[in-house]
């Protein structure tokens, strides 16, 4: 959290009162989001985006297979770990802070993996043998235009999505299962499918009576309180997480999960639309 | 209108573009590109950035990255990084305070280090002069608080970088309208730093590449909503001056002006995104040139 004084607390907060934000946002508007996918060549998918001026994530996906667990034998398996840069923000001075917001990404990210959103059985090969395992490395570079967990769950989506699995076989032979990965480079699988129904993490604050998305660190040091709201594309809320100590009217919780809701609509939209070319491209791998 | 269609919300954009510093465009004529202790190919007279080879007396080794600048004979390195503000006694500076220590406030000004401001230097209200005494010290946040923004001039700087400031005039200090405080990184000296636009909006441009952005001085806290049309307009100098700012372009009254009038043909959250900005530096830069 920065410092900021009360009468720029006083401005912030009447801005978004009144649908007009420092840089001329309503409180529904989001900021724009530049986009970079597939530029890590040793990884199966990778994106990164930059918000504002200063919010730079990595995504980066590694697939490993591995054998499925005995209680899910049927399940694919997907592992998400964080890492912060340590150049990340002057305004974090502890490290404590950005082991925070690492713990945030951490919790919320996995959360949503154990719904109904994410199907983990198309990630498996041979039931109870092979399956794929997808080693997501987040990292944050840079988080000092807020929104950091917005941005990092839309560059996961468009990792994911991006995101070209090598073509394996399975052959039985007397009773063992073997298996055997292509040798062609260009010969994958996409993940398009797999990732179609993906949430999207927005984050709504509470500035005085108003519900703002997509706030920057200024916004964010002066709201009342939170919501971290997954939305999948159909506008379905995955769960909710609150991340500070304050207190929410009942209404203004389902008022915000309702703003979430849009805003995060919103955001699958322009996602699918930028990224549709480059998914197009891809059609003719097969989907898992 | 100017306003090109294909200005999207999210950009995806190929690797390369995504790491491009754009070079602005005030920068002619710039020489190649080096880093430290690289050999500038023709010898000169030694500038800024360079140094003479151990090797080799004629040739000159660059000591920064940057673009070689060559006037007549001398040979300058530019930087493309701009260094910290570094303090030159007089300026007029914006600041927030970061800590309160014994007898003096720590204002963060965008240095190398924090700026003292001793308690002995701030202007007590109603003009008083007298010494402080321990009451004095006491109330010490009754007068600045953590985070509080205020104005202040540059009363000295070391030569290790220690900068003393102070508000002995009406003009400075606490700055108690609503308002909002952006960083920039060129800043154009002028001989006032108070502008009230014609736009009514109030900006103060602080040497240190820290501006205020904020009603005028006629607006009193009794009136505690600012209308939308002073909102607006404030929303839009501070896209503006970050779109001009972004592209190396000075900022100061006359450039800030030029660009809240072109950026008129745009809505205001417009101006945020890259294509908008880019659009708007480049008309901005021809007309100051026309200036």
């Amino acid at each position: 959290m920065i410092l900021l004084s009360e009468s720029e607390k006083q401005h912030l907060i009447a801005g978004a009162e009144s649908d007009l934000r420092c840089d001329g946002r309503g409180c529904l508007d989001n900021r724009p989001i530049t986009l970079c996918v597939d530029s890590v060549s040793t990884a199966a998918g990778s994106s990164r985006l930059r918000l504002g001026s200063s919010t730079d994530v990595l995504v980066i996906i590694k697939p490993d297979i591995v054998t499925p667990l005995n209680s899910a034998a049927n399940c694919g398996q997907i592992k998400i770990t964080c890492e912060c840069s340590s150049n990340a923000s002057r305004h974090y001075e502890s490290r404590s802070e950005c082991d925070q917001a690492m713990n945030m990404l951490n919790v919320t990210l996995s959360r949503f993996l154990s719904s109904n959103a994410v199907d983990l059985k198309k990630l498996c090969i041979e039931e109870s043998h092979f399956c794929w395992c997808l080693n997501v490395e987040v990292s944050i570079i840079e988080l000092s235009s807020g929104s950091l967990i917005s941005a990092t769950s839309i560059a996961l989506k468009a990792a994911l999505l991006t995101c070209n699995l090598p073509r394996v076989t399975v052959v039985e032979r007397a009773g063992e299962f073997e298996l055997n990965v292509t040798d062609d480079i260009y010969d994958c699988c996409s993940l398009a499918d797999f990732a179609a129904n993906w949430p999207i993490v927005v984050s709504v604050h509470k500035l005085g009576n108003a519900h703002v998305v997509d706030c920057n660190l200024e916004e964010e040091t002066c709201s009342h309180s939170s919501l971290l709201v997954p939305v999948t594309p159909t506008g379905r809320i995955v769960g909710v997480c609150k991340t500070d100590h304050q207190s929410l009217t009942q209404t203004s919780l389902l008022s915000m999960l309702s703003v979430g809701v849009e805003a995060g609509k919103k955001l699958h939209q322009l996602l699918d639309v930028i990224l549709e070319s480059h998914i197009s491209e891809n059609k003719l791998l097969t989907r898992i | 209108m100017l306003f090109e269609e294909n200005s999207q919300l999210f950009n995806l954009v190929p690797e390369d573009s995504f790491f491009a510093q754009n070079d602005g465009f005030s920068n002619t004529n710039k020489g190649e590109y080096v880093s430290p202790g690289d050999i500038i190919s023709a010898g000169g007279m030694r500038g800024h950035g360079t140094r003479p080879s151990d090797n080799d007396d004629e040739k000159l080794v660059a000591t920064l990255a940057g673009h070689v600048d060559r006037i007549d004979r001398l040979v300058c390195v530019i930087g493309k990084h701009v260094p910290r503000y570094a303090g030159a006694a007089g300026d007029v500076v914006i600041g927030r305070v970061a800590q309160i220590s014994a007898k003096k406030w720590k204002v963060d000004i965008g240095a190398t280090s924090l700026a003292n401001l001793p308690l002995s230097a701030l202007n007590l209200p109603g003009g008083e002069l007298r010494r402080r005494g321990f009451d004095d010290e006491i109330a010490m946040r009754a007068h600045l608080t953590e985070g509080d923004i205020l104005s202040a001039e540059v009363h000295k700087v070391r030569e290790d970088g220690y900068i003393s400031l102070h508000t002995r005039s009406l003009k400075y200090g606490r700055i108690n309208r609503p308002g909002c405080v952006i960083k920039v990184k060129n800043v154009k000296r002028c001989k006032t730093h108070w502008h009230d636009l014609p736009c009514g909006v109030s900006v103060i441009v602080g040497a240190n590449g820290w501006i205020w952005i904020g009603p005028p001085i006629s607006y009193s806290s009794n009136d505690s909503s600012i209308d939308r049309e002073l909102r607006e307009n404030m929303a839009r100098i501070r896209n503006s001056i970050l779109a001009l700012d972004l592209y190396g372009i000075e900022i100061y009254d006359t450039s800030i002006m030029v660009s809240w009038e072109l950026s008129g043909d745009f809505e205001v959250k417009e101006l945020i995104k890259p294509a908008v900005t880019k659009q708007l530096a480049s008309l901005t830069n021809q007309r100051l040139k026309l200036l």
